[in-house]
C-alpha cells in the first residue's frame, strides 16, 4: 500500500493541468454506401479466413451448415459446438479437463458482433463452453447472423455492454506468426484455420 | 559501449545488414498500405494523442478508477514502485501457488523489469510462448524489436537453435516446419502450466478491465488453461473507456504490422470461476518522466514499433545496437530517463528526419524530444571530448563571418589538393566512411553573390 500512495502522489504532483477528452465520432458517413457482409468477407479472407453465406432460397440454416461442415472437415473426430447441430460428438463445460480440451478438432460457435472493417468477431464468454476452446481447437468455425455485421469498432463497442463483462476477445482470422523472417505461417499456437458462415 | 561502436559490429556482415533494412522497410509498407486504406486515419492519430494526453492529464483518477472497477470484478491489484517490487510480487503470487513454471506471453515491461533471471533465480521455470521470444529465450537474448523480438535471426539460425532445443531435424529452416515444431512444443507447456504472466495493451478503467493483443493467440491459451493470471502494467497503459478502446484498437495493428487489427484481441475482466487474476501496476521511473514537460509525451507510447521500422538508423543498426530494453527512435527518448549516463549516445543515433514522428499513431514528437535529449546530454557532459571539441570550435567559427569565409576558402582549396586516400582515411574522417565528399566548388555564393548582384 506503501507503493500506492507513493506512485499515485507523484502522479498528482507531476501531472499536467487538465485537458479535455475528445469526443470519438462513429465515422459512418459513408453509412449505405458500404455493403458491410460483402467488405467483411473481403477483409476475412485478407487475414487468412475463409467465408461462406447462406445461399439464397437455402430455408433450414443447420442442415446446410452440417452438410457444409462435414464437407469441409471430413477428419474431424472430436467435434464441440454450442449450436446443437447434432454433429458434437462431447460437450465442453468450464469445469472439463485440458486432457478432453486438448483433442478438440473442430469447435463451431456463434459470434455475436461481426466487424466488417477488420473481420473481427466479438465472441464473448457467454459463447464459449470453456474459455479456452476458441484457441484450443484445431479448427475454429464461426457462425454470424446476417443481422450482427457493424461496419467500424466504434459501432462494434457501442453494442458491447459495459457491466457484467467476464471475458471476450474479438477473432479476426486464424492464429498465425510472421516471427521467422517475417515469412507468414498460419496456425501458430490458436486455431489452424478460421471460417466464417453467415446465417 | 555507445550505439555507433554496437552498430559498427552490425554492419561489419554487409548482407545481412542489407535484409535486415528491407525485411524491416518491407513491413512499413504493409504499415502504408492498411493505414492508406482508412479513410479517417490522420482523425484516429489526433483521437488517439487527444486521448492520451487528456489520459495522462488525470492519470491518478483513473488508475483509482480502474483499481475499484478491476477489484469490484474480483480481481487483486498491485501497485509496485520499481522493477525490483514488481518481481517480488510476481513471485510470491507463484510461490503461494505452490507452482514451479510460469508460462509467459509477451510484455515489454516484464523485459525492462529483468523479471525472467530473476524467477530463475528463485526456481521458477519461465517459458516464453510467442514464437520470437522463445527463440530468443533459448538463445539467451533480450529482444531486438518490441513486436518482432527476433528479427535479427536468419532462418537458418532459427533452425539451428530448434535443432539444438527441440531436436527438430539439422539444418532444417523451413518456417512452417519450424513454427510446427514450436507448436508440439510449446502446447505441452501451455497444457502443464497452472500460472500464466501476461502484458497489458490496454486497461480499461470503465469496466476494470485489461486487453491483450497477439496474433498468436499465446497469450489466451496460456491463461484460459491456467488457475492463476498474473498481468504486468506500466501506470501509462490505462484508458478512460471502450469508446476510447476502439480508437487503439483501429491504430495498434495497422501501425505495427500493416494488418487491420491483431488475430486476437481479448478482453480479460473477471477471472474464469475458481481462478485468481492478479493485475501489477508499475511505476519504474515513469512518474519522473511524467514531471518532463520536454518529455512527458513518450508516455503516450502504445508500443507499436512503427517508428522503428521506417528508421534509416534502426534499419541498419539493430535492435541489439541501442542496448536498451526498447530500441529504436522510442527507446531512445524513454531510455535516457532510466539512465542517462548508460544511455547517453542513443539521442545521437538518429538523423532527425522525422519519419517516426510521421508514422507514429499517436503523435509524440520523437524527433523533437530526440534533439532536446541532445540538449540534456551535452550540458552532463556524456559527450565524448572530440565530438565536444569539434562542436565548440565549429560554434566559434560560425560565430564570426570573416573567419568562416576565410576558412571556407582555404578549405576549398586543400580539398582540391589532398589525396583522395588521406581526404577519406577512416581515422581522420569517419563520415566519409561509406560516403563520397562532393565536389568542392571554385567559389563560395557569398564569392559568387560578390560578382554577380547589380
Amino acid at each position: 500500500m506503501l507503493s500506492r500512495q507513493k506512485i499515485l502522489g507523484q502522479i498528482r504532483a507531476n501531472k499536467p493541468p487538465e485537458l479535455p477528452s475528445p469526443i470519438v465520432p462513429f465515422f459512418n458517413e459513408n453509412e449505405g454506401k458500404i455493403n458491410a457482409v460483402e467488405k467483411f468477407g473481403e477483409v476475412l479472407r485478407f487475414v487468412g479466413g475463409s467465408f461462406y453465406e447462406l445461399p439464397a432460397g437455402e430455408t433450414n440454416p443447420n442442415a446446410w451448415l452440417v452438410r457444409e461442415l462435414k464437407r469441409l472437415f471430413p477428419a474431424a473426430k472430436s467435434v464441440v459446438s454450442s449450436l446443437s447441430l447434432g454433429m458434437e460428438t462431447q460437450t465442453i463445460t468450464p469445469e472439463t479437463d485440458t486432457s478432453v480440451l486438448e483433442g478438440i478438432d473442430l469447435a463451431v460457435l456463434y459470434g455475436e458482433i461481426a466487424v466488417a472493417e477488420n473481420a473481427a468477431i466479438w465472441l464473448p464468454e457467454a459463447q464459449m463452453p470453456h474459455r479456452a476452446v476458441p484457441f484450443i481447437t484445431q479448427y475454429l468455425v464461426l457462425v454470424v447472423k446476417k443481422e450482427s455485421f457493424v461496419r467500424n469498432m466504434h459501432e462494434a463497442y457501442q453494442l458491447i455492454p459495459k457491466q457484467n463483462q467476464t471475458y471476450g476477445v474479438f477473432i479476426s482470422g486464424p492464429s498465425k506468426t510472421a516471427d521467422i523472417e517475417q515469412s507468414l505461417v498460419i496456425g501458430a499456437h490458436g486455431a489452424r484455420g478460421l471460417t466464417v458462415f453467415v446465417v | 559501449m555507445s550505439h555507433s561502436d554496437l552498430a559498427e559490429k552490425f554492419n561489419t556482415d554487409f548482407d545481412k545488414t542489407t535484409w535486415h533494412d528491407e525485411s524491416l522497410w518491407f513491413v512499413r509498407q504493409k504499415r502504408d498500405r492498411a493505414v492508406f486504406q482508412v479513410e479517417e486515419f490522420q482523425e484516429l492519430r489526433e483521437l488517439g494523442s487527444q486521448i492520451k494526453d487528456h489520459t495522462l492529464s488525470k492519470l491518478d483518477y483513473y488508475l483509482e478508477q480502474f483499481e475499484a472497477n478491476a477489484q469490484a470484478n474480483g480481481v487483486v491489484v498491485h501497485w509496485a514502485a520499481d522493477a525490483h517490487e514488481h518481481n517480488q510480487i510476481v513471485l510470491d503470487i507463484i510461490k503461494k501457488s505452490g507452482e514451479s513454471c510460469l508460462v509467459k506471453s509477451k510484455s515489454m515491461l516484464t523485459e525492462e523489469c529483468h523479471l525472467n533471471p530473476f524467477l530463475e533465480k528463485n526456481g521458477v521455470e519461465v517459458v516464453d510462448t510467442d514464437l520470437g521470444e522463445r527463440i530468443i529465450q533459448f538463445l539467451d537474448q533480450p529482444p531486438s524489436h518490441i513486436v518482432m523480438p527476433a528479427i535479427h535471426l536468419k532462418k537458418e539460425e532459427i533452425g539451428e537453435v530448434f535443432h539444438k532445443h527441440l531436436g527438430t531435424a539439422k539444418g532444417m529452416s523451413d518456417p512452417q516446419q519450424l513454427t510446427e515444431a514450436a507448436r508440439q512444443h510449446l502446447r505441452q507447456k501451455f497444457m502443464a502450466a497452472k500460472v500464466a504472466l501476461s502484458g497489458v495493451n490496454f486497461a480499461v478503467a470503465e469496466t476494470g478491465g485489461i486487453v491483450v493483443c497477439t496474433n498468436e493467440g499465446n497469450a489466451d491459451l496460456g491463461i484460459d488453461l491456467a488457475n492463476v493470471h498474473i498481468a504486468s502494467m506500466g501506470i501509462e497503459k490505462v484508458i478512460p473507456t471502450l469508446e476510447h478502446l476502439a480508437v487503439f484498437t483501429r491504430l495498434l495493428a495497422r501501425s505495427a504490422i500493416g494488418q487491420p487489427i491483431t488475430s486476437y484481441t481479448s478482453h480479460f475482466t473477471k477471472p474464469r470461476q475458481g481462478t485468481q487474476m492478479h493485475v501489477v501496476i508499475v511505476d519504474n521511473g515513469r512518474t519522473a518522466q511524467l514531471g518532463r514537460p520536454d518529455f512527458r509525451a513518450s508516455l503516450k507510447c502504445i508500443r507499436c514499433g512503427a517508428c522503428m521500422n521506417t528508421c534509416p538508423v534502426y534499419r541498419r543498426s539493430g535492435g541489439h545496437s541501442y542496448d536498451a530494453t526498447v530500441p529504436g527512435p522510442i527507446g531512445a527518448i524513454l531510455s535516457p530517463n532510466i539512465d542517462l549516463k548508460k544511455h547517453s549516445s542513443l539521442p545521437f543515433a538518429s538523423t532527425l528526419c522525422g519519419s517516426c514522428s510521421d508514422v507514429c499513431p499517436v503523435k509524440i514528437d520523437i524527433h523533437v524530444q530526440l534533439y532536446k535529449w541532445r540538449q540534456i546530454v551535452s550540458k552532463s557532459g556524456d559527450y565524448s571530448a572530440s565530438k565536444r571539441l569539434a562542436m565548440n570550435v565549429l560554434g566559434r567559427v560560425l560565430e564570426r563571418p570573416q573567419i568562416y569565409g576565410r576558412i571556407g576558402k582555404v578549405a576549398r582549396r586543400m580539398l582540391q589538393i589532398t589525396p583522395h586516400a588521406l581526404s577519406h582515411a577512416a581515422a581522420l574522417n569517419p563520415w566519409a566512411k561509406a560516403r563520397e565528399l562532393p565536389q568542392p566548388p571554385a567559389e563560395s555564393f557569398k564569392e559568387w553573390y560578390g560578382k554577380n548582384r547589380k
